[in-house]
């Protein structure tokens, strides 16, 4: 509860910075403020507390969850000195818009009711379609951010309608009293349960209701589809289980089936069609979609430790993307596109670069050594317990897909040349960053228990 | 009275329809209207008679004005070009409506599998609820019921909806700011 009110209040004082221009001071008051939200985050560990007439609940998934966003949230701010300014000259904006996303994605992550869930949802969603079109003068970036909040509003509507259905069904929007109600069997809480699955899918991009994602990660910026891809869809995913986890867990038997469905559908979907992209973006946008692909699979096996398995692959997921997306902003800067050709000869001109970008593309295929390995595994290893081995075969395969695609720009740095490419330079923040992704990509990846025994 | 709610949710249903099928954005603005006060009508039915005058000054009064203003902002070139492309096609449904129309169907056949598949006067918890005396006879002050409960059991999303608007204002104040400047 402290760190939401830390990082609410952060984000107005980071409005005030901007508007008495103290423009140097913006970032380090934001890491400083977000270290204090995570420290505080971290105080609540344990202690299980109730905050407001049940409204939230700080248990330890919340923290762990909590203080993953804001972790990441610090190292997308560490690669965004000199990235605001050159969009525009108002750059308080940016920082006070993401925190107030972040904000959102604490809520998301703590709810136990489902108003808050509501309101959680719709502060990330809200400061993100701003976040989307925030190049104003570029008409991608309009696109995306008209479509992002026409696809988020219809979202919303169906989030509401089930929201209201399950009201009718229970008389509670308490989730520990919506999970005794013992109302499972009624076709009202049956619709309220697909209608609310409908809404949270269109949020984390799961099939059939992904078509906005590529469109949007294309036209936003690319720390802002960085920030869409790690904090956004690891809050959505942390919401989706925790509803599905401490409200809908009885009720398993009916939507177990749907949320298979859901999953082999998004496996496909992304997977596929990943293969046929040239530009870099658009295939990190697919590349998500199929990972929300194998996070469904963990939905599947509510109460078998899938909310470690959850928390262990948005890890790894989060570290990897950040890296990932974080280098395809360099490469575009300074070769002007992000066409898969751009990466030729990168690993002879930026060693450094070349490595960082396999290393990341390696763990979210999902190749042994690093985090992204252990991410699949325990995924499928709950799974695996459920006794969903059919759906864990077809997982494997699109992990193998998956290798494929992942494969083709590592292919590009290392196998072909580019002979008029120059080395590109790196900030010191970006050196940071990356070098510390790459260390935590390798300490998770061949110490899985560091993070798969927190929850 | 049961007519007067019949009454009602026909005019609403038609009104609804008509911005549904119409090509006429200013007329379908007009009908839009009719429904958000035929809906306030349904509330006043469902004893929430603090929801209805919000629905009135909220969507009929501001949402509806809104939209009017922004139809009356908008070049009307670009208005002519949308009719004289919508126009060349048959009248009323047209392969381009087809998911929509799907969906639309889709979500009709839940709605109407929850309506008769749900008994509804045998819910445990309105057993419940009249069993403890907590329900609404219709002379109690709903206004006052709604302050009570903003202030005490949800006080929480109540404040946190004020993140919720001033990060919405910002960001509009962002999008809306002059482009000479930037």
């Amino acid at each position: 509860m402290t760190s939401l009110i830390i990082v609410s209040v952060l984000a107005v004082a980071v409005l005030y910075l901007g508007l008495f221009k103290y423009k140097t001071a913006l970032l380090p008051v934001s890491v400083t403020g977000l270290l204090a939200a995570a420290a505080m985050a971290a105080m609540d560990w344990d202690l299980e507390k109730m905050y407001f007439s049940e409204m939230m609940l700080f248990d330890n998934y919340a923290v762990a969850f909590s203080i993953l966003l804001i972790l990441t949230t610090l190292l997308i701010f560490g690669l965004s000195r000199n990235y605001f300014e050159k969009i525009s000259n108002n750059v308080a904006e940016y920082y006070a818009l993401m925190l107030f996303a972040l904000a959102g994605g604490v809520v998301m992550v703590s709810f136990h009711n489902l108003a808050m869930l509501f309101i959680g949802i719709e502060i990330l969603s809200i400061s993100l379609y701003v976040l989307a079109g925030i190049r104003r003068k570029d008409p991608a970036s309009n696109e995306a951010s008209l479509k992002y909040f026409l696809m988020g509003a219809f979202a919303t509507g169906f989030l509401l309608f089930g929201t209201a259905l399950i009201y009718g069904a229970t008389g509670s929007f308490n989730l520990a009293a919506i999970a005794s109600s013992g109302a499972f069997e009624s076709a009202l809480f049956r619709a309220g349960v697909l209608l609310m699955m409908v809404g949270l899918s269109f949020k984390v991009s799961v099939a059939p209701f992904h078509t906005w994602t590529p469109d949007v990660y294309e036209g936003s910026p690319g720390l802002i589809a960085m920030f869409m891809a790690t904090v956004v869809k690891t809050a959505g995913f942390a919401a989706f289980l925790r509803l599905f986890l401490m409200a809908f867990a009885e009720a398993s038997a009916f939507w177990a089936i749907t949320v298979a469905i859901l999953c082999i559908l998004t496996l496909f979907a992304g997977n596929i069609t990943a293969v046929f992209q040239d530009r870099f973006k658009r295939l990190l946008a697919w590349s998500s979609v199929s990972h929300a692909g194998y996070l469904l699979l963990a939905i599947l096996a509510v109460g078998f430790s899938a909310s470690s398995a959850v928390l262990v692959y948005t890890i790894a997921y989060s570290l990897a993307s950040v890296a990932a997306f974080g280098i395809m902003i360099l490469v575009s800067r300074a070769r002007g596109n992000d066409h898969l050709d751009s990466f030729n000869g990168l690993a002879r001109t930026n060693p450094f670069l070349a490595f960082t970008l396999t290393l990341a593309v390696c763990s979210l295929a999902g190749i042994p050594l690093t985090a992204g390995f252990f991410g699949k595994f325990y995924v499928f290893k709950v799974a695996l317990a459920q006794g969903y081995t059919w759906l864990v075969v077809l997982a494997v395969i699109n992990a193998m897909i998956g290798i494929y695609y992942y494969f083709k720009v590592i292919i590009a740095m290392y196998m072909k040349e580019n002979a008029n490419a120059v080395a590109i330079q790196l900030n010191p923040g970006f050196r940071l960053v990356l070098s510390i992704v790459v260390f935590l990509i390798f300490l998770f990846g061949i110490f899985p228990g560091l993070i798969a025994n927190i929850l | 009275m049961t007519a007067i709610f019949y009454i009602l949710a026909g005019i609403m249903l038609a009104a609804a329809c008509y911005v549904a099928v119409s090509r006429d954005i200013a007329r379908a603005v007009f009908c839009f209207f009719g429904v958000l006060f035929a809906m306030a009508g349904l509330y006043i039915f469902a004893l929430a008679d603090f929801v209805a005058v919000t629905q009135i000054l909220v969507y009929a009064g501001g949402v509806v004005v809104l939209m009017i203003f922004a139809l009356m902002l908008t070049d009307k070139q670009l208005l002519e070009n949308i009719r004289r492309g919508e126009s060349s096609g048959p009248r009323l449904f047209r392969a381009r409506a087809l998911p929509s129309i799907l969906l639309a169907l889709a979500v009709f056949a839940v709605l109407l599998q929850v309506i008769t598949a749900v008994d509804w006067g045998n819910m445990a918890w309105r057993h419940e609820a009249v069993a403890a005396g907590n329900r609404i006879t219709g002379h109690e002050n709903m206004v006052e019921n709604v302050g009570v409960n903003l202030m005490t059991r949800y006080l929480l999303p109540f404040e946190v909806i004020s993140v919720f608007l001033l990060a919405a204002l910002i960001g509009a104040a962002y999008l809306a700011r002059g482009r000479t400047n930037n």
